[in-house]
C-alpha cells in the first residue's frame, strides 16, 4: 500500500532540513523564543518541567539549546548539538509537543465563484459547451480524520502511519485526507452555514475506521509475516532435535512445550494500532444540477469535491 | 507421561497457534471523544506538527542502530566513547542473533557496554519493556549505575518479593532470585529481556542456577562471560543449550562430533562456526584503543631490622613447614610468608596467633612469641616510604593495592599522618558503601589515595585513575592482572602507569623477576597474559607451584634455583607449538 508522506512531501527535501523545519515549527507552537542563524543553527530557549525529587520540589527550569541538523555543522558551531532522526533532542521535542495537536477542528473554507467553478468541473463532464448551469449549492460534510501509526511487532518491530477518514454525512471513507490538505489554508472555527447535520455519531464513526483500518492491514504486504514464520520454524526444528534426541535427560512434554510456547511469543506477529491524532473536518461539496438541451432527458445530480478537486455521482 | 522423542519433526508446530496476526490497540478512543466534547481543540498547525513528529520518529528497521544516534549527546557530556567493535557486536546481535547471544568478549572490552547498548535499542524500539539482569551481588550497583548514568536506564535492586510483579526494569542478584518466595514469583513473568552477568557460573545443567535461569521465559537473552570455556566442553554445551537447545545438537551427538577428550574439540572449524551463530568474542588487539602501560618495579632495601625479622620469619616457616608437612600448620605458615613480603603488620598477628596456637610444640610457640616480639619493634616499613615519594611527586590520585587488611591498615595510618587523605577498600564494605567510597574518591580532589584488598577492588571500574602501585605481589597473576584491570580497561584515556614495589633478598624479588622477565605480565595488555596463564596452569597453578617451591626450598639459594627452573620451563612451555586449544574454537 502506498502509504503517503507528510514530511516527505517534496522528494529533494533533504531528511535534515524536514527535521530543521520541524524543529523551528515545534519552537513557534511551543511559544520558546527562539533565533536561527544562516539558516544552519537554532538557538533556542525551553522551559523544562522538572520533576520533584527527595531534596528538591517540582520547578521549572530554562534550557538553553543549539542544536544542528547536520552533522558537517558541528565543527563550525562547537558546542550545538546534532539533531538527527533517533536523537534524544528529536524526541524530546516529540514527546514535548505530544499532549499538543492531538483533537482540532478546521473547516475548509470555499468561496462559491461560478465562473471558477464552471472552469474547474467542466473537464470532467466530458460535455461540451454547457454553461446552463442551475444555480449551485455549497454545503459543508464533517469528516472524522484520525491518524494512526501501527506497528508490526515480531520479533522486529517497524511502524507505519495510517490515516484514514470518514464522511460523517455519508459515510464514505478515504485516504490521505492529511496529505492533501497539509499545504491547503484551513479555518478553526466551524462554518457558519450550509453545515449538513451529522448522521453518523463519531463512535460509530471510529468504529468504522477502525474496521477498515484492520480490513487494509489484513491485505498488506506480508512479507513481514513470511519472515518471521521461517525463523520461528528455524527455532522450532533446533528445539525438536534436542529434545527428541535427548532421552536419557527425560524431558518431559510440559518442558518442551513450555519452550515452544516461549519461542512462539517471540515470533508471533503482533500488530499494534496506535491513535495520533483526531480531527474533525468541515469539507465543502457543492452540487449542481445540469440544464439539459430541450428534448434531452435530466441530466443527473453532480457533486463536486473542491478538496479533491473531483466530482462525485 | 509422553515423551518428546516419540513427536515428529514439524508435528510441534501444529500446536500453537496459526502465524495471523494478532491486533492490539494500544490506546482508546474515549480520551479523544472527551476532550472533543469539552472543546479543547488545537491548531490545525499543532495538529499537522504532531503528525510530523510521529513520522520523523517512526521506527524503519534494524539497519540503524537507534541507540548511537539517541546517546550521542549523552555520551559527548559524559566522556563515554563507543568503540567499533561494541557497535558491531550489538548490531550483530540485534540483526542476526535476534536477540540470543553469548556476548564472550575478553576481559575488559567492555561487556557490560554491549549488553547495555542491546538493551537500550530494543527499549528505544518499544521491543522491550520488562527486563531483568541477573549479576553476582557485588556488581547490582555497578549495572545499576552504568546503565543510569551512560545510558540513562533508571533501574531497581530487586530484593523484595513484590518488587518482580510491581516493577519493570529490575536487576537483582542471582542468589537473591533463586531463593524460593522470589523463583516463584519471577517464573509467573514473562520478561523482554534477560542478561546474565558472569555466565560461567552456569555451566553445569545440574545446578539450581542453570536450572533456574533455563525455567524463566524470556524474549531475548544475553549470557555475558569471558570465560565461556574453562575446563570442559561440556560447559560450553551447557551455555549454549541454556540460550538455544538445539544449536549444538543433543549431548550425545555434541560429544560424538565434536570432542577428542573432555579438553580437545574436533572439527574445530565447524565447531567455530556453529558458535559463530549464537556467541560473540571480541578480542584484544593492536588498534582496541587501549592506553600505553608504564610499569617500574621499584627495588626496596629493607632496613637491618626488617631483615633480620624476615630471614628469622623465613627460618622459622622453612623449619616448621618441614616438620608439619602438609599439616594444618602448613597454611597458616605459607600465608606469614605471604605477609612478611607484604608488610611486618600483617605478619604480626598471625604470629600472635601462632604463639597462642595450643595445637603446636612449645618451642614452636615460643620461636613465633619471639618473632612477634621482634616483630613490635619494627615501627616503620621501608616499602612506605616509596609509596610517600611517589604520592609526593604526582598530581594524580593513586590506587595502592595491597593483599593484607593490617597492611592496608597501616599505610592508610601513615599517610594520614603525613597528610594525605586516602579511602579504603575492601570487602568488609557493603555494596553501596563500595560505590559511595568510589564516588567519594572520584569527585573530592582532598582524596588523594584509594587503599584496596583485592576482594574490595573485584569487578570495579576505577578508569578515571591512571596511577597504581602494588605495595606487595599476589602470587596468582591473574589477581595482579585483576589489579590492573581496574584501571587500564577500555574508557582509559590516558597513559597508565603502574609501580611495582619489591623487597630485595626476599621472594617478592623472585616473584617480580619470573612474572616481569618471564610471563611478560606487564607488557602485555589485559587478557592476553590470560593465554599465557591458562597454558602454565594446565596442570597445576602457578600459585601452586610458586608454594611446592617455599616448602622444597632449604635455603635462599635453593630458593633462588627454584625459581631460575621454574623460569625456564616457563620459557619452553611458551615456545611449545600448541595442539588444539579453546582459542582456536573461540
Amino acid at each position: 500500500m502506498a502509504e503517503f508522506s507528510l514530511n516527505m512531501r517534496s522528494q529533494n527535501i533533504s531528511e535534515n532540513q524536514l527535521i530543521f523545519d520541524f524543529l523551528v515549527d515545534a519552537l513557534k507552537v511551543a511559544c520558546s523564543p527562539y533565533n536561527i542563524i544562516n539558516n544552519e543553527l537554532i538557538m533556542a530557549q525551553c522551559q523544562v518541567d522538572v520533576p520533584a525529587t527527595f531534596f528538591r520540589p517540582a520547578r521549572m527550569e530554562t534550557l538553553n539549546l543549539q542544536m544542528v541538523c547536520s552533522p558537517e555543522l558541528l565543527e563550525k558551531y562547537p558546542g550545538s548539538e546534532l539533531v538527527t532522526r533517533g536523537s534524544f533532542r528529536l524526541q524530546w521535542l516529540v514527546d514535548g509537543i505530544s499532549k499538543r495537536g492531538l483533537i482540532t477542528r478546521a473547516t475548509f473554507p470555499y468561496d462559491l465563484d461560478h465562473r471558477k467553478l464552471e472552469r474547474e468541473i467542466l473537464p470532467f463532464l466530458n460535455l461540451q459547451n454547457r454553461f446552463f448551469f442551475k444555480q449551485p449549492t455549497l454545503f459543508y460534510h464533517p469528516h472524522l480524520l484520525v491518524n494512526f501509526k501501527i506497528s508490526f511487532e515480531t520479533d522486529e518491530r517497524f511502524d507505519e502511519l495510517f490515516s484514514l477518514s470518514i464522511d460523517l454525512v455519508q459515510g464514505e471513507i478515504s485516504t490521505n485526507l492529511t496529505t492533501v490538505l497539509a499545504a491547503k489554508k484551513l479555518s478553526s472555527q466551524p462554518p457558519k452555514k450550509n453545515l449538513a447535520p451529522r448522521q453518523i455519531s463519531y463512535r460509530e464513526a471510529y468504529q468504522a475506521l477502525l474496521n477498515h483500518l484492520k480490513w487494509q492491514l489484513q491485505n498488506y504486504d506480508s512479507k513481514w509475516i513470511k519472515a518471521a514464520q521461517t525463523r520461528w520454524e528455524e527455532e522450532v526444528s533446533y528445539l525438536e532435535s534436542y529434545y527428541r534426541d535427548n532421552p536419557e535427560q527425560e524431558h518431559d512434554q510440559h518442558s518442551f512445550y513450555r519452550r515452544l510456547a516461549e519461542v512462539y511469543r517471540k515470533y508471533r506477529p503482533i500488530i499494534h494500532i496506535q491513535i495520533v491524532n483526531i480531527a474533525i473536518l468541515y469539507l465543502p461539496l457543492v452540487r449542481y444540477t445540469l440544464e439539459p438541451y430541450p428534448g434531452e432527458p435530466e441530466l443527473p445530480v453532480v457533486i463536486y469535491d473542491p478538496v479533491r478537486r473531483k466530482l462525485k455521482h | 507421561m509422553e515423551t518428546i522423542e516419540k513427536l515428529q519433526l514439524g508435528q510441534s508446530i501444529h500446536a500453537l497457534p496459526d502465524f495471523n496476526p494478532n491486533f492490539q490497540i494500544d490506546n482508546d478512543f474515549s480520551p479523544f471523544l472527551l476532550e472533543m466534547r469539552r472543546k479543547h481543540w488545537d491548531s490545525w498547525e499543532a495538529f499537522l506538527l504532531c503528525y510530523r513528529g510521529a513520522e520523523l520518529t517512526l521506527n524503519r528497521g534494524f539497519e540503524e542502530l537507534l541507540v548511537l544516534s539517541h546517546m550521542r549527546e549523552h555520551w559527548r557530556q559524559q566522556g563515554v566513547i563507543p568503540y567499533q567493535h561494541q557497535i558491531e557486536t550489538a548490531r550483530r546481535v540485534i540483526a542476526r542473533m535476534r536477540g540470543r547471544a553469548i556476548l564472550a568478549d575478553e576481559v575488559g572490552l567492555g561487556k557490560t557496554i554491549e549488553a547495555a547498548m542491546i538493551l537500550k535499542e530494543y527499549m528505544l524500539r518499544g521491543l522491550v519493556k520488562k527486563f531483568l539482569i541477573l549479576t553476582p551481588a557485588a556488581l547490582c550497583r555497578q549495572w545499576e549505575a552504568e546503565l543510569r548514568e551512560k545510558f540513562e536506564i533508571p533501574t531497581l535492586i530487586a530484593k523484595q518479593e513484590y518488587h518482580w510483579s510491581h516493577y519493570d526494569q529490575l536487576i537483582a542478584s542471582i542468589d537473591t532470585a533463586k531463593k524460593e518466595a522470589h523463583r516463584r514469583e519471577i517464573l509467573k513473568l514473562y520478561f523482554d529481556l534477560v542478561i546474565i552477568d558472569e555466565a560461567h557460573k552456569l555451566k553445569s545443567a545440574t545446578t539450581q542456577n542453570w536450572q533456574f535461569v533455563n525455567s524463566i521465559q524470556k524474549k531475548y537473552f544475553l549470557l555475558l562471560t569471558a570465560t565461556p570455556l574453562q575446563n570442559d566442553l561440556k560447559e560450553l554445551f551447557n551455555l549454549i543449550t541454556l540460550l538455544r537447545p538445539g544449536q549444538l545438537g543433543s549431548y550425545r551427538s555434541f560429544k560424538k562430533k565434536y570432542t577428542k577428550d573432555k579438553r580437545t574439540p574436533q572439527h574445530p572449524q565447524e565447531l567455530k562456526s556453529l558458535l559463530g551463530e549464537v556467541m560473540i568474542r571480541n578480542k584484544h588487539g593492536a588498534n582496541m584503543g587501549f592506553t600505553k602501560r608504564h610499569v617500574q618495579n621499584i627495588p626496596i632495601m629493607l632496613s637491618e631490622l626488617e631483615q633480620k625479622l624476615y630471614d628469622q620469619v623465613t627460618a622459622f616457616i622453612r623449619k616448621n613447614i618441614a616438620k608439619t608437612a602438609r599439616g594444618s600448620l602448613s597454611l597458616p605458615l605459607l600465608t606469614l610468608q605471604r605477609e612478611i613480603c607484604s608488610s611486618t603488620f600483617a605478619a604480626a598477628l598471625t604470629l600472635f596467633k601462632l604463639a597462642q596456637n595450643m595445637e603446636i610444640s612449645e618451642d614452636c610457640q615460643e620461636e613465633a612469641s619471639a618473632l612477634f616480639q621482634m616483630v613490635q619493634q619494627v615501627k616503620d616499613n621501608s616499602k612506605m616510604k616509596i609509596v610517600m615519594e611517589l604520592i609526593n611527586k604526582t598530581s594524580e590520585k593513586v590506587i595502592i593495592f595491597t593483599e593484607f587488611l593490617a597492611t592496608q591498615s597501616y599505610i592508610r595510618t601513615r599517610l594520614e599522618q603525613a597528610g594525605i587523605l586516602t579511602l579504603p577498600f575492601d570487602g568488609s564494605l557493603s555494596a553501596s558503601k563500595k560505590e559511595f567510597t568510589k564516588w567519594q574518591f572520584k569527585e573530592f580532589p582532598k582524596y588523594r589515595a584509594l587503599v584496596c584488598t583485592e576482594s574490595g577492588g573485584e569487578g570495579i571500574n576505577l578508569q578515571f585513575c591512571n596511577t597504581l602501585i602494588n605495595y606487595d605481589l599476589p602470587w596468582n597473576p591473574m589477581r595482579l592482572e585483576q589489579r590492573i584491570g581496574r584501571i587500564h580497561r577500555l574508557g582509559q584515556t590516558r597513559d597508565v602507569y603502574i609501580y611495582n614495589l619489591s623487597t630485595k633478598g626476599t621472594v617478592e624479588e623472585h616473584l617480580l623477576n619470573l612474572l616481569d622477565q618471564k610471563v611478560r605480565m606487564f607488557e602485555m595488555v589485559i587478557g592476553e597474559s590470560q593465554k599465557v596463564i591458562s597454558r602454565l596452569s594446565r596442570n597445576k597453578s602457578l600459585e601452586a607451584r610458586i608454594m611446592e617451591l617455599i616448602i622444597n626450598a632449604n635455603s635462599n639459594e635453593e630458593l633462588a634455583q627454584g625459581f631460575t627452573r621454574l623460569g625456564t620451563e616457563i620459557d619452553r612451555l611458551l615456545n611449545e607449538p600448541a595442539e588444539t586449544e579453546w582459542p582456536e574454537i573461540l
